[in-house]
């Protein structure tokens, strides 16, 4: 299985190197971003504070967006960044494994003879995919930090409290702290490639949308995206989503999808989708 | 001579439409059989039901004795051109023969120059897939499905995009894989051609066996 893993990650991975670029220029405009909202508020008098902290540019990153409470004359605001965060992640695992099924990936399922470790290997691939988006995040931010901050986890809660009106409990960030974020990007990835599968990519990729428009809309524990904003998540709010119940669930369902997947390959008929 | 591959009333059925009509069929190794049908007959799914790639909705699909999608999910000794090859732009014809071969770890490096100068291609060329011809894209399908020394080599039109040299090595391939004991099984348009390559003619028509022929020095006798 190793050797199916090693040329999923090379192969796959080769066609992913655009989108990391993509994704490494993203998390740097998203920090422009903060560095410029951070600026005003200093000239402004509103903030008393002399630099960005690495810890800072990761919450307002992973931030997303506070709960959504109906009101008179208030309207609903997409929270662009986070949606763009979660396209981003799709986008990593949209193509590869579904085409390679008819395309080169072929060869390779009859040279290896089974149906089951082949799927495995393309969710082992999307899993990873997930990793090293997270990765060139931090990595990125980190860069981005040198040159712009201060590379510290200290989290200044007063710039979230100024800029987004958002009280944050935390003082120090941990990466652990991030952990439900990553664990339901894999539930989205191992979605993604379930739904592309059994019935199409694009509507894979409206499933999982419709699933994140719905969770802005909603603070609830069932719809998992919650725990990717941190401004919802109970690390890092008072009152917040409860990450333990939506690290938990993101885990069962995505074990829970990947034995459905692997059944309905386990009877699926390949085909050479360019001329059938 | 000991029989490999059997179908037993396969029928496959996709989105209504029979594509495979109780097709009933062994094949034995040591033979080239030739598969002869309009487009969209079912020649190629008929490959495809060979391989395990589809499963049938009704009969099954033995390799000595085993049964496709039962025991086995694909046969375990099979090269196969289908349709068209594809393999990794970014990397050379020798490069992309050796990811394949490392799977199975049956061949060595000298053993992939071998083939690869047996289908008419350079081993030290470094030009990558992107850049090859049509023809080379398909010597390259070739040399990938016999590499290995099959039990099982499935080719579909392997003489497609080929010049007349190309047709001729194919038929020096396909009687050397015969003399080894494989089981060849061979798609072509041409229907000269592809009497002259196979041994035994399968005459496929909307899904179903019209008929099965022998055939000697290029002359059908019929069953």
């Amino acid at each position: 299985m190793m050797k199916l893993i090693k040329y999923d990650l090379i192969n796959g991975g080769k066609k992913n190197a655009v989108k990391f670029c993509a994704i490494s220029v993203f998390a740097i405009l998203v920090c422009h971003l903060l560095s410029l909202s951070f600026e005003n508020k200093i000239q402004n008098g509103l903030l008393e504070l002399s630099t960005l902290s690495y810890g800072d540019y990761i919450v307002y990153f992973f931030s997303g967006m506070k709960e959504f409470v109906v009101e008179k004359d208030k309207d609903f605001v997409i929270p662009f960044i986070w949606m763009a965060e979660q396209l981003l992640i799709c986008s990593l695992v949209f193509t590869y494994p579904i085409k390679d099924i008819s395309e080169h990936g072929t060869i390779n399922l009859l040279q290896y003879g089974s149906r089951t470790k082949w799927w495995l290997s393309k969710c082992i691939w999307s899993i990873f995919q997930v990793i090293c988006y997270y990765i060139v995040v931090f990595l990125t931010i980190a860069v981005y930090t040198i040159f712009r901050g201060r590379f510290q986890m200290s989290v200044h809660s007063s710039i979230f409290r100024t800029i987004d009106k958002v009280n944050i409990t935390v003082d120090k960030l941990q990466f652990k702290q991030l952990i439900p974020i990553v664990l339901y990007s894999i539930f989205m990835v191992i979605c993604i490639i379930t739904v592309s599968l059994i019935i199409s990519r694009v509507i894979a990729l409206l499933v999982v949308c419709i699933y994140n428009i719905v969770s802005v809309f909603l603070m609830n524990e069932l719809l998992l995206a919650n725990a990717s904003m941190l401004y919802r998540n109970s690390y890092f709010i008072e009152k917040g989503i409860n990450v333990h119940v939506v690290g938990t669930l993101s885990v069962l369902l995505s074990v829970l999808l990947v034995i459905v997947a692997i059944m309905y390959f386990g009877k699926y008929d390949i085909f050479q989708k360019k001329r059938d | 001579m000991s029989t490999l591959i059997e179908l037993n009333n396969y029928c496959k059925t996709i989105k209504k439409v029979e594509i495979l009509k109780n097709i009933t069929l062994k094949m034995e190794s040591g033979k080239v059989y030739g598969l002869k049908g309009k487009n969209g007959s079912g020649k190629t799914m008929m490959m495809r039901a060979i391989c395990g790639l589809i499963l049938p909705t009704s009969g099954e699909v033995k390799i000595d004795g085993t049964i496709i999608g039962k025991d086995i999910s694909f046969p375990p000794s099979i090269g196969v051109l289908l349709e068209n090859p594809s393999f990794l732009n970014e990397y050379t014809g020798f490069k992309n023969l050796k990811i394949i071969a490392s799977i199975q770890d049956k061949i060595d490096d000298n053993q992939i120059n071998k083939v690869l100068t047996l289908v008419g291609l350079d081993p030290c060329d470094k030009r990558t897939y992107r850049k090859y011809s049509l023809g080379m894209k398909q010597r390259l399908g070739i040399a990938a499905a016999i590499m290995e020394q099959p039990d099982i080599v499935i080719l579909d039109e392997p003489i497609n995009a080929l010049d007349e040299a190309g047709a001729k090595q194919v038929r020096e391939i396909l009687k050397q894989q015969k003399e080894r004991g494989a089981v060849c099984i061979i798609a072509c348009h041409d229907s000269e051609e592809l009497e002259f390559l196979s041994d035994e003619i399968i005459e496929i028509y909307e899904g179903k066996i019209m008929g099965q022929y022998r055939v000697e020095k290029g002359d059908v006798i019929n069953n």
